[in-house]
């Protein structure tokens, strides 16, 4: 029996990792809920939910089994294969995007493993691309959803998503090729790896939103553009649209879309977090504490929460403004910013 | 440095003045006049004063671009049929009300890529190069945009080229898969290396490349777009597209063929016999039976590509050189055809039946000789540089054992006399209908083209002893 | 090997599925199923760079916007049924020359790869990242890269003629 004791092959490791990364998606996404509700209503001097559990903390639980029991609805006219499709292709690859996200540094778990294990689900040695890959192709869902609904609102929304997200997702890569070319690589590890430094035994942020405060910007900014949270989610905006691409959706195809934002937001505050904030390294602590993971999560949780304060804060931006933002001010700042970058790693060799 | 770009130097020349003239379209304020069209000719001045001096150097730029003198001569040519586009271009872009700025643009654009196409000696910038004419000629073709016809021909021309260039991009992708290179040297290398028993691959590799270029050249199973193309666009297009694009794709024909895949003759030599007799014959044949004088020109030119896949096959030294001047010949002389037509074309009436030019010779006696000039010499008339180009042609495919090609060349051209002579009976002998053409005065610049045609097609056809040598000249560097 | 057959084959029957679909967003969407069993293809073949850009250049960014097209036309059929009987090309006749040119084409394609090529062509593969795909494009094939940007350019202009509004009305204005 001897191969039930610690330390066990790494692949147990894995397989547990892929476990925890969906089911913290999931639960993320529930917890983001709460938080929003609970956020929102402070900012309006509401109380929000209180009723199910303490502080109301089950609120999202109680949402979720409410639409489970709901009757599936689907337009008569509309497209059955592609209208089932499309909240599947959103959350597909909401999950997807995150599975080349590493939260932490590679760990034997306290010596339950037999040798390291990547806090990641899997480690691609372009990782930065293959994210941005699987996001591009979430926009199919949206486009898909509101065209199969057969509805106006909906394929409005669905356009005006797929016009929005083409627009902002070369601002979105552009941003982040200055840490690119300061990291020279594309692995998120690596770039993670080249922000720890440490003077005189006591580490330091050498984090690159120091270095690429302009970019860090464009990637927040068109962030929340791709995952069309306001102020730029005009792919749902109630007033005009109804709810955008998914107003035909009910049940549990409307929580799938639910679903597949929330998590989104997730996957971008995690790249961001290694891309710019340094991942798992924070001053004065030493990696061999092993809380990387706990400073990670820490800073995923401030951005994510930085998503909700925005979304209450700022009114939305009327359409042309969003597209005249994008093309004409986004885009050139992120150009210059790459060709800054670049010039200094050059001459200054930053 | 620079001594390693020199080669690129005429294409650069025509690239500035391009996006010149898209600079100052930006700038001009609407109905404002604007010499763009002098602007090109200026650019092509240029290119051609630098491919005076590149003469004899053998520049090479990249390892990919050679400014070798069949290039060089070719480039020549380029920027004539450029110049005198862009002259016969203005009455017409006037008269249409065509966006001056993208026009000539694309014009320039397209001559930039021709004249790539006619240098380059790796096949990933030959494709490149045909991309970039061919993007430029389909949106030329369609500019028209309120025009059915036009729109219709731009349709046709752009899908099939674009399957065409599918084609020829995996002719690419073939040869690089057999001989590890894209480079023209390394390929002819690679083949002689196994020419004896060629593997399937490379045969399926020549094939596809060769349809990708007889479609760009519209040899006969591959010559649907043409009549239709060559009707739609406006007439100085056509004159551009039916001569630059088939300079540049002959040159880059030639390259490939008679230098990369020459070690494989015996492979394509029956190949390129079938489609060159198709050509000729089915050009002839079908220009017979056309009433409208475009459509009967784009047949017309068709054939014209049959005689020069003999020369091509042909492919002794007297061919390669008789490939250079009947492309020079036939590029000047079909140019001042269509730029004739152009000027003839109004707003009201197209004109473009061969019975609208009934009693032209007394309306406007001399554009009538000078059409009757450039259609005897498309013919194969002497004392017309078209005469000698068909002459030489002949000679070259007797000397290399193609006799029966030759016959049929003989036969075909014989035929072809019947259209053109056709329009000259018309323009002369028959009585003026009750509404004749009435020519606008013609402005100074297309008069001006109209008359260096003429004369060019006149020295080539009286003498032709110092072109001939400097084809000769051209021929002897790379082969 | 498996996986080769398993992605080739998917990618050679949704190419197929495309052009049998009467409804273009179908269409649109089995091209993008072919790009991504290409993708897959490019994986096997060691070259992930080349896979991930596939995924975002021809999925992500060129399919959304045919889709974009295709859905703005909302045309839910491409042809009427008129065509289908009166377009020649339509005809039992066409149809047939057309297949059997198909057929010869595939027939040619197996006939030419039926034999290995040479493997002397090509010399021992060095390892495909980043790096030197990025400097092999910027040195061996800077010019035509350079020149890649002239094609660019030239489809814009092309582009922008073809599909702007009418502003110069009172240029041609007349007819």
């Amino acid at each position: 029996m001897s191969f039930l004791l610690p330390p066990y092959p790494v692949i147990f490791g894995q397989i547990a990792m892929f476990l925890v990364v969906l089911l913290g998606l999931v639960h993320a996404a529930a917890g983001m809920v709460w938080v929003e509700r609970k956020e929102a209503a402070r900012m309006q001097q509401r109380v929000g939910p209180t009723r199910v559990g303490p502080f109301g903390l089950l609120q999202p639980f109680a949402d979720v089994l409410k639409l489970m029991f709901k009757e599936n609805l689907k337009p008569g006219a509309a497209d059955t294969l592609l209208f089932y499709l499309a909240p599947l292709v959103c959350a597909t690859t909401a999950f997807a995007a995150f599975s080349v996200v590493p939260i932490g540094p590679a760990t034997t778990l306290l010596g339950l493993l037999d040798e390291p294990m990547k806090l990641q689900v899997a480690d691609v040695n372009v990782a930065v691309l293959v994210v941005f890959a699987i996001a591009s192709m979430g926009v199919y869902g949206i486009v898909l959803a509101g065209w199969a609904s057969n509805s106006k609102y909906s394929l409005l929304g669905g356009l005006r998503s797929s016009a929005q997200m083409i627009s902002y997702e070369l601002s979105y890569g552009m941003s982040l090729v200055g840490v690119l070319i300061l990291a020279n690589s594309m692995s998120l590890t690596e770039i993670v790896d080249a922000q720890g430094a440490s003077l005189l035994g006591i580490p330091h942020a050498r984090w690159y939103i120091f270095l690429q405060p302009l970019g860090f910007l464009i990637f927040l900014t068109a962030g929340i553009a791709e995952t069309n949270r306001a102020p730029f989610d005009f792919p749902e905006a109630e007033q005009e649209l109804v709810a955008g691409y998914h107003t035909e959706y009910s049940s549990m195809t409307f929580a799938l879309f639910f679903l597949a934002e929330y998590i989104n937001m997730v996957t971008v505050s995690a790249v961001a977090t290694d891309l710019f904030l340094g991942g798992w390294y924070f001053p004065f602590v030493p990696p061999s504490w092993g809380i990387g993971w706990l400073i990670f999560l820490a800073k995923v949780g401030a951005l994510l929460f930085f998503y909700v304060w925005i979304r209450w804060t700022l009114p939305r931006y009327r359409y042309d403004q969003l597209m005249t933002f994008g093309w004409k001010i986004l885009l050139p700042a992120s150009v210059i910013n790459l060709i800054a970058t670049a010039a200094g790693v050059l001459y200054f060799g930053l | 440095m620079f001594n390693s770009l020199s080669a690129i130097v005429p294409m650069a020349c025509v690239t500035a003045a391009a996006i010149a003239a898209m600079t100052a379209e930006a700038f001009r304020a609407p109905r404002e006049r604007m010499p763009i069209g002098p602007l090109g000719i200026v650019g092509l001045i240029g290119a051609a004063i630098s491919t005076f001096l590149l003469w004899n150097r053998n520049a090479t730029s990249f390892d990919m671009v050679v400014a070798d003198n069949f290039g060089l001569f070719v480039t020549w040519i380029l920027i004539l049929v450029g110049i005198l586009s862009i002259a016969f271009s203005s009455p017409v872009v006037e008269r249409e009300g065509l966006p001056l700025g993208e026009y000539y643009a694309l014009m320039l654009f397209a001559t930039a890529g021709m004249i790539l196409m006619a240098m380059a000696s790796d096949l990933l910038l030959i494709f490149l190069a045909l991309e970039v004419l061919s993007l430029a000629v389909y949106v030329l073709t369609g500019i028209r945009r309120d025009s059915a016809v036009a729109t219709e021909a731009a349709m046709k021309y752009f899908l099939l080229g674009a399957f065409a260039s599918a084609f020829f991009l995996y002719g690419i992708a073939f040869t690089w898969g057999v001989t590890g290179s894209t480079n023209l040297t390394k390929i002819g290398a690679a083949i002689a290396a196994q020419s004896m028993a060629p593997s399937p691959m490379l045969l399926f590799a020549m094939g596809m490349l060769f349809v990708g270029f007889a479609f760009k050249v519209s040899a006969v199973p591959f010559h649907m777009w043409t009549p239709d193309a060559y009707e739609g666009a406006p007439p100085p297009v056509t004159g551009f597209m039916s001569t630059g694009v088939k300079a540049a794709a002959f040159a880059a024909f030639t390259r490939v063929f008679l230098a990369a895949f020459e070690p494989l003759r015996g492979e394509w030599a029956d190949v390129v016999w079938a489609v060159a007799a198709a050509t000729m014959i089915v050009g002839t044949v079908v220009g017979v039976s056309q009433s409208s004088i475009k459509r009967m020109l784009a047949y017309s030119s068709i054939a014209h590509g049959g005689y020069l896949l003999v020369a091509l096959l042909a492919g002794n030294d007297l061919g390669k050189g008789a490939i250079l001047f009947y492309l020079a010949t036939y590029a000047i002389t079909n140019l001042g055809a269509f730029g004739l037509i152009g000027l003839i074309e109004s707003r009201e009436r197209a004109n473009d039946q061969i019975s609208d030019y009934a009693g032209l010779w007394q309306q406007h006696p001399w554009l009538a000789a000078l059409m009757a000039m450039f259609l005897l010499s498309l013919g194969g008339f002497p004392p017309f540089g078209g005469f000698i180009a068909k002459y030489y042609v002949f000679i070259a495919a007797v000397q290399a054992g193609y006799t029966w090609l030759a016959i049929i060349g003989v036969l075909t051209s014989v035929v072809s006399v019947f259209f053109y002579l056709r329009v000259i009976v018309m323009m002369y002998m028959t009585p003026a209908s009750a509404t004749p053409i009435r020519v606008p005065s013609i402005p100074a610049i297309a008069a001006a083209a109209l008359v260096v045609t003429a004369v060019i097609v006149l020295y080539l056809g009286v003498l032709p002893a110092q072109v001939m040598d400097w084809a000769a000249a051209s021929i002897g560097t790379i082969f | 090997m498996t996986l080769f057959y398993l992605f080739a084959a998917l990618a050679v029957v949704s190419s197929l599925l495309v052009i049998a679909q009467r409804n273009p967003i179908y269409s649109v969407l089995l091209l993008i199923a072919s790009f991504g069993a290409l993708s897959g293809l490019y994986v096997l073949l060691e070259a992930p760079f080349a896979a991930v850009i596939q995924i975002i250049v021809y999925a992500g960014a060129i399919m959304v916007l045919f889709l974009f097209v295709v859905m703005l036309l909302n045309a839910p059929q491409e042809d009427t049924e008129y065509d289908v009987r009166v377009h020649p090309l339509m005809r039992p006749g066409p149809l047939k020359f057309g297949a059997a040119l198909a057929v010869l084409l595939a027939v040619e394609l197996v006939w030419a790869l039926s034999s290995a090529p040479p493997a002397s062509a090509f010399g021992p593969l060095p390892e495909i990242t980043v790096t030197t795909i990025g400097r092999t494009l910027f040195t061996t094939y800077a010019f035509p890269f350079e020149v890649t940007s002239l094609l660019i350019l030239v489809a814009m202009v092309g582009a922008v003629l073809m599909a702007r509004r009418e502003e110069h009305s009172g240029e041609r204005g007349k007819r």
